[in-house]
């Protein structure tokens, strides 16, 4: 059948960073090709860059035996080339149909668009997902499961025979995990090639014909699955030694610090965000918070922090009855809270280094002393306190859209951390760090907590919250369905309890 | 105060709001923010008079003025898209421009200051030997069916809404945003040049400078209290118009308040409006963001 | 925060480039461009009246253009300062046609009575836009319409000197601005010192006070803000009133110090000039003195300009214009990539 496509000396790059260095790769029609590295080794933008979101600096993109140096999505689209990422797909506020038909639409003599005829084909189209869906739904109802579905249908309405995807397990469930497995196997004996792009090796030894590692830009090599096994796959992607395994120590719990009691968090238009909660946390202890995103998971963090101010129930931080004070106040009652989306919410990119350390503490000493504000003096405590993070460059007043995200996650933590709190609330603190990264994260939370800080840990990583947590407590719909030891949990039976049972 | 006058005087007033907040409306579904609705209208209201002028046809005059409306929508156009300004400082700077543009076209073509030389006015359809209609309220009146069909019937229109809802999910599919973007905005320009020849020619026949007086703002404020959608728009510019009218006939009558008051009761209505209009509002999610390139 | 030199060099390539394309409009309308530019210079800085004269106008504009710059420290736009000018003017012609009281107090108060007044409008537009999701832009121009209608109406009919002209009373000589500097009709009063200090004291505001700090975060990332524990409605509400009262006060010091009485369209619209003075100083405090000084120069010789050029005055508006899209365009890649798509047909066609 042939080379489908072909990437010769691709190169790209950043003001800071080498993302792609001279990587070549010839994928056969019809393989499933897994393209697998830590965060930061440049797949996702390998992935853009042969769907044509990007342009690379030099190298040849050969698609059926013609070669070009770069790509347009139009083009990509109609040589076949389909792509599924993490975000930024599908638009909100726009139906089902709508967003499956966008730019391709099917047409009526006269021009109109002909949603009868997209009706019929996306429902041809269902069968082979195994998998029915109502396309009058705003796409804001569907779980994360179903709009991977979505997507997926977008590509194959449009004909798509080279089907890249970039990460698309992240967030499901285990058990959609599999049937989203079984899927792509399924679509290759429909004759499409397909790209897997993944850092989760379980999935990726599960599918694939050959494997292709990545890492810090380069190409490190290709070989077969029968070749392939975790340990040479890991050490293809790491390179040098192997991190030894984290180590968690006993911690004796402590007082209480955070007493959630039938807390009720209601929407504007009256939809339950959260459904009596009741929750106690301890110096000493991380609690793990277990959920298929969106069930309640953020608004739980959100009222603890102060934002979202409960319909019924109390939050007691401390001894201190915490429902209605303003997030500043829950702030200096010892409270950090480590935002999930790291640049929109925790990081002013156009502040420098030094102004987002102080940022949510800059009425506090050493910074202020009245009336002014005076972050030169405290320039030596900011300086060793980035260092001792590894924060990288060491210069206060860089801004910080210099600074890649690996860093940026870094100065959150340094400057949540550095008042000592006593409740830390940490929503997805490891998202998109490579390995040392998250590293250097998970066993920060750990001497946080052999220091007496009691840790809310929300992580869809299921993995990271056995291996962290002391006590897990799934969320579905807003309400708590188990509560159980983390040595108790297993990958399995969370995903079960996330989703309902069943998956 | 009969009813027929008064309707009359409604629509006359209402039709230039109208058009230009139909204008602003293409201008935002696709996400670039417009508040040079104003400028626009100005410059148009210039362009009919001259084109009126010197050709001595009203229509031709409304052509050039919805020209000169779509040359500053250009300028808007690329300097919030092409060289990704921040879409309200573009819109100021298009409104100075238009301010200035048209008091210095004004001493350099016609050597006067302040008002313009009589062009041929642009006349009325009358119906049933009493009452005139203009034909710019039954374009307004087309525009709102021709956008509603637009934007949720064809090809063109669902990807113009995308391209204001999420830009980044549009250019993943294929679809060129900046065109688009500027599609939108050049509408604009043309419908707030016909909107200006609207003031410029049918009621007075002349250019007076800053003769907008406000209106284009009060048009961007129509779009937002009617959700950006077009036939609230046509209802709520109805409304202004109605209420303005209802001011001219007070003045007239023997009240004891002074012109000042009924001049400056547009404004206040609109803070009011503005201020109380119920949330729930949806702008085009993506209005005024800049889009990613490579 | 850019370094000052860079900013600097900024400031000087948008002046240079917007001067430029004006030189070009005025070639397109058939003036004379060398022309232009040397009225501009003999007109504003020629001799010692009209440099006098500069600085006069300068006042109001670093005041104003302070106005909008802090306002849009914090992302808000500031497009009220004319009125927030016309209210302050007024509240002060009032409060200095009182019954002289001694200068160390009357004046003070006078002063301060005009900062009041353009903060309550400030108050109310920021209240607006915090409380009522109300966009800024639009309520400060209804009310800059609606301030200018209602002190039209004022100086015409209740608070009329009883003149020709609209005007106030004359201001009691306690309640003037004493004059610093005099050239043949150009009196520069001691508002202009005033206003050196205000700059000054928004310097260290916005950059060495926390609240100057939550102002900055606000305008950058407003969600950041919040999540930090900033109360963004408070701040806004806060610092519109503020920004509303520099402009207010612009409006005072042209009453104290230099028309001692308060006319209808007594400002040629130094509250809009100040968004052209606010974005050409980068939104900074310490540069918007000398982007005011451009733009009081370009007022001045514009009489110059008309009466000796030929060209309308109208032309300040047009440079304002083109200062501002050259200040606002972000993308200067654009232009280098023209360059070398042409440069690329170039070689190949000679290929």
């Amino acid at each position: 059948m042939g080379k489908v496509l072909e990437l010769r000396r691709i190169t790209k790059k950043y003001a800071s960073v080498i993302a792609n260095n001279e990587v070549s790769i010839e994928v056969e029609a019809g393989e499933i090709r897994a393209i697998i590295g830590e965060n930061g080794a440049g797949k996702t933008t390998l992935a853009e860059i042969i769907y044509g979101l990007r342009r690379p600096d030099s190298g040849e993109i050969v698609i059926n035996g013609k070669g070009r140096n770069h790509l347009t999505p139009k083009e990509a689209i109609s040589l076949g080339i389909g792509l599924i990422r993490q975000e930024r797909m599908l638009i909100p506020g726009m139906s089902v149909l709508e967003n499956i038909v966008l730019g391709a639409e099917p047409v009526k003599r006269g021009g109109e668009i002909d949603w009868r005829d997209a009706k019929k084909r996306v429902k041809e189209l269902l069968p082979l997902l195994g998998f029915s869906l109502d396309l009058a739904k705003p796409i804001s109802s569907l779980t994360p499961g179903e709009k991977q579905l979505v997507e997926l249908i977008k590509l194959l309405f449009r004909g798509a025979s080279l089907l890249i995807l970039d990460e698309p397990t992240s967030h499901l469930t285990p058990n959609e995990v599999s049937s989203f497995l079984s899927l792509i196997k399924r679509l290759k004996e429909e004759g499409k090639t397909v790209l897997f792009i993944s850092h989760r090796l379980p999935e990726v030894l599960a599918v694939a014909s050959r494997i292709t590692v990545m890492r810090r830009g380069k190409v490190v090599g290709t070989i077969s699955r029968e070749e392939a096994d975790e340990e040479n796959l890991s050490h293809m992607m790491m390179g040098e030694s192997f991190l030894p395994p984290l180590e968690k120590e006993e911690v004796t719990p402590g007082k209480v610090v955070l007493k959630l009691s039938g807390v009720t968090v209601t929407a504007e238009d009256g939809r339950l965000l959260l459904d009596n909660i009741s929750l106690t946390l301890r110096e000493g202890e991380i609690v793990g918070i277990a959920s298929v995103a969106g069930n309640g998971e953020r608004e739980l963090a959100l009222s603890i922090a102060g934002f979202l101010k409960p319909k019924a129930g109390e939050i007691e931080i401390g001894n201190r009855q915490a429902n209605f004070l303003p997030p500043e106040e829950i702030k200096r009652l010892g409270v950090a809270f480590i935002p999930g989306e790291r640049d929109e919410e925790g990081l002013i990119l156009d502040f420098t280094l030094a102004e987002n350390l102080i940022l949510g503490y800059h009425r506090l000493p050493p910074y202020y002393r009245f009336p002014l504000l005076s972050i030169r003096k405290a320039s030596q405590q900011l300086l060793d306190l980035s260092s001792r993070l590894g924060i990288v460059p060491l210069d206060l007043s860089l801004p910080l859209n210099l600074f890649s995200g690996g860093n940026r996650e870094r100065v959150i933590i340094a400057r949540e951390l550095f008042h000592d709190p006593c409740l830390i609330i940490a929503e997805n603190p490891t998202q998109g760090l490579d390995i040392a990264g998250a590293r250097l994260v998970r066993n920060l939370l750990l001497a946080e907590q052999k220091r007496g800080a009691g840790i809310l840990l929300i992580s869809p990583e299921v993995e990271e919250l056995i291996a962290l947590s002391d006590r897990i407590v799934v969320l579905r719909r807003g309400r708590i369905v188990s509560e159980l030891k983390a040595r108790e949990a297993t990958p399995k039976l969370l995903g079960r309890l996330m989703t309902g049972g069943g998956g | 105060m009969r009813l027929l006058p008064l309707i009359e005087l409604s629509l006359i007033k209402a039709t230039p709001l109208a058009l230009a907040a139909l204008g602003g409306l293409f201008s935002e579904r696709v996400g670039v923010v417009n508040i040079a609705l104003e400028g626009m209208m100005l410059a148009g209201a210039f362009g009919a008079i001259l084109g009126a002028y010197f050709t001595g046809s009203p229509i031709i005059g409304v052509i050039i003025g919805s020209a000169f409306g779509m040359a500053l929508a250009l300028i808007h156009g690329i300097t919030s898209i092409t060289l990704k300004g921040d879409h309200i400082v573009s819109g100021v700077a298009v409104n100075i421009l238009a301010l200035g543009g048209t008091g210095f076209l004004l001493y350099r073509i016609f050597g006067v200051h302040g008002t313009s030389p009589s062009a041929p006015k642009l006349g009325f359809i009358r119906i049933g030997g009493d009452f005139s209609l203009s034909p710019l309220f039954l374009l307004a009146l087309f525009l709102v069916f021709s956008s509603l069909f637009l934007f949720y019937r064809t090809p063109l229109g669902l990807r113009m809404r995308a391209v204001g809802e999420d830009p980044e999910v549009a250019r993943s599919l294929g679809i060129e945003v900046a065109k688009l973007r500027y599609l939108g905005v050049i509408i604009s320009g043309v419908l707030c040049g016909i909107a200006g020849g609207e003031l410029s020619l049918v009621d007075l026949s002349q250019f007076v400078e800053r003769m907008t007086g406000g209106r284009g703002f009060i048009a961007l404020a129509c779009l937002i209290i009617a959700s950006w959608r077009p036939g609230r728009v046509l209802a709520v510019a109805l409304f202004f118009g109605v209420a303005d009218a209802l001011a001219d006939s007070l003045q007239l009558t023997n009240l004891p308040l002074p012109s000042e008051f009924f001049l400056s009761l547009p404004f206040i209505l609109t803070i009011i409006l503005l201020a109380g209009f119920v949330p729930g509002v949806r702008p085009p999610a993506s209005l005024g963001k800049q889009i990613r390139e490579d | 925060m850019i370094p000052l030199l860079k900013r600097a060099r900024h400031l000087l390539f948008v002046l240079l480039i917007a001067l430029f394309l004006s030189g070009f409009i005025v070639f397109l309308s058939g003036g004379s461009p060398r022309l232009f530019f040397l009225l501009l210079y003999t007109g504003s800085m020629g001799d010692k009246e009209v440099f006098l004269s500069t600085l006069i106008k300068a006042t109001p504009l670093i005041l104003t253009g302070l106005s909008v710059a802090i306002a849009l420290q914090g992302g808000l736009f500031n497009i009220g300062a004319e009125g927030q000018l016309y209210l302050g003017g007024l509240a002060s012609a009032i409060v200095g046609g009182l019954a002289p009281l001694p200068p160390p107090i009357h004046l003070p108060l006078v002063l301060l009575s005009s900062f009041a007044a353009g903060a309550l409008l400030g108050f109310l537009a920021g209240w607006l836009r915090a409380r009522r999701g109300a966009h800024e832009v639009i309520t400060t121009i209804m009310l800059n319409y609606i301030v200018i209608y209602l002190t039209g109406y004022l100086v015409r009919g209740p608070l009329s000197a009883g003149e020709a002209i609209p005007k106030t009373r004359e201001i009691a000589s306690s309640a003037s601005l004493p004059i610093i500097a005099e050239a043949g009709s150009s009196q520069l009063s001691f508002g202009f010192i005033i206003a050196i200090v205000i700059v000054f004291l928004a310097y260290l505001y916005l950059f060495k006070t926390p609240f100057g700090y939550e102002v900055r975060a606000m305008g950058r990332n407003r969600r950041a803000a919040q999540r930090a524990g900033i109360d963004v409605g408070r701040r806004m509400i806060s610092l519109m009133a503020l920004a509303g009262g520099l402009s207010g006060l612009a409006g005072g010091i042209e009453v104290a110090g230099l028309h001692h009485t308060f006319y209808s369209q007594f400002s040629p619209g130094y509250g809009y000039d100040g968004i052209a003075v606010a974005l050409l100083g980068g939104n900074h405090p310490l540069f918007v003195p000398f982007s005011a000084l451009f733009f009081g120069a370009l007022r001045t010789a514009d009489r110059t300009l008309q009466l000796e050029g030929g060209i309308p005055r109208d032309i300040v508006l047009i440079v304002q214009a083109l200062v501002i899209i050259v200040v606002c365009a972000r993308n200067w890649r654009f232009f280098a990539k023209l360059i070398r798509r042409r440069k690329g047909n170039e070689i190949a066609s000679s290929n």
